[in-house]
């Protein structure tokens, strides 16, 4: 790769000067002493560091974390593309629901006011019953009150 | 006969190889002591790659616990396909590399004192005395402009530097830790060498 013009003797000459630069004086044990340290601790508790454990378990999950955690900015833009993701497959499952059942979500709440408007619409005719709903014998064979209607509505007029 | 007796050779694990394997087979078992072993092994390496990389010992002694750490817990993944010295270079790599992304606006320099050695070697002497136009730069400038300059290199570049004419590492080794072809190595070190050359001129003349 190096031309006949570059040479670069001199500049790996100068770059044995890194070489020289050393940490204090019994960096080296103390480093080992450290990290023999921690690794026991790690060891110890193996439940109390979750991150050591997702690390070894899921080092995909990590290295997509880490690559995400060094660029800001297209971490920001991968979680505003999944918002989008998920209001646009929100919209999607609304529009292909059939149009007679109310199109938008807010539109499929009734409305108090939209259903007197429905109702009224249609003859309505009031029947009355003398049937009594026998009492429950306790409070849990009570059947929920909509089962048995003493009176009601009816709207075809039958 | 020979053919085959060298390839023998060549599939035998060499005693070192061997020897490495067996701590790794301890410490995935949880021996400390054995892991403690593999660590002093390589924790000069591991530290210097992270120091020039970083130009700070702060964060070079806190990566390079954090990288042996990382390895202790991943140790069960190690699947054995590169020699323990290969995959923990590379969980320094990414890590140093990562970390260099992330403090991308800081550049503090936190820098070792040079050995006594440094005012010895012959090649050094001769760069101060004889072609450096500035005879009175003391090392220790030329230290910092050195940094400076390693400073301004893309971090994959700073990276083969640091490997290669720092720390003598073959082309091959290179490419197998960053994960990439002997070419891109090859080339990465040119255009570094030669960025490098460019900003250190003064230096070199």
């Amino acid at each position: 790769m190096e031309t006949p013009g570059e040479n670069f003797d001199s500049l790996q000459r100068l770059l044995k000067l890194k070489r020289h630069e050393v940490p204090p004086p019994g960096y080296f044990d103390r480093l080992a002493r450290d990290i023999r340290a921690r690794a026991r601790a790690t060891q110890a508790q193996p439940g109390l560091d979750p991150l050591i454990r997702l690390k070894t378990e899921a080092p995909w999950l990590m290295r997509v974390w880490e690559s995400l955690a060094a660029r800001p900015a297209f971490a920001g833009f991968v979680g505003a593309s999944a918002c989008a993701a998920v209001i646009a497959m929100m919209a999607l499952s609304e529009k292909s629901t059939p149009s007679g059942s109310g199109g938008t979500l807010a539109e499929t709440l009734v409305s108090p006011a939209g259903l007197i408007a429905a109702e009224s619409s249609r003859p309505l005719r009031l029947t009355v019953s003398n049937e009594v709903a026998p009492p429950p014998k306790n409070l849990f064979e009570m059947t929920p009150s909509g089962q048995t209607l003493p009176a009601g509505f009816n709207p075809a007029g039958h | 006969m020979a053919t085959e007796a060298q390839e023998a050779k060549t599939r035998a694990p060499s005693p070192e190889a061997a020897a490495e394997r067996k701590l790794v087979e301890q410490a995935r078992r949880g021996d400390l002591d054995a892991y403690d072993q593999l660590v002093r092994r390589y924790q000069e390496r591991i530290y210097s790659t992270i120091y020039h990389m970083t130009a700070n010992h702060e964060d070079a002694n806190d990566l390079v616990q954090e990288t042996f750490i990382k390895a202790f817990a991943a140790l069960k993944s190690f699947k054995g396909g590169s020699s323990f010295y290969t995959w923990i270079y590379r969980i320094a790599v990414n890590k140093t590399i990562n970390f260099l992304k992330q403090r991308s606006h800081r550049q503090g320099m936190s820098l070792n004192d040079l050995d006594c050695n440094a005012e010895n070697d012959p090649d050094l002497v001769a760069l101060i005395s004889h072609q450096t136009p500035r005879r009175d730069a003391a090392l220790a400038e030329l230290q910092k402009k050195l940094n400076e300059a390693m400073a301004k290199l893309s971090h994959e570049h700073r990276m083969v530097v640091t490997l290669h004419d720092i720390q003598g590492m073959p082309h091959e080794e290179i490419a197998h830790i960053m994960d990439c072809n002997i070419g891109t190595v090859r080339s990465r070190l040119f255009y570094a060498r030669q960025q490098l050359q460019g900003l250190l001129s003064d230096y070199l003349k």
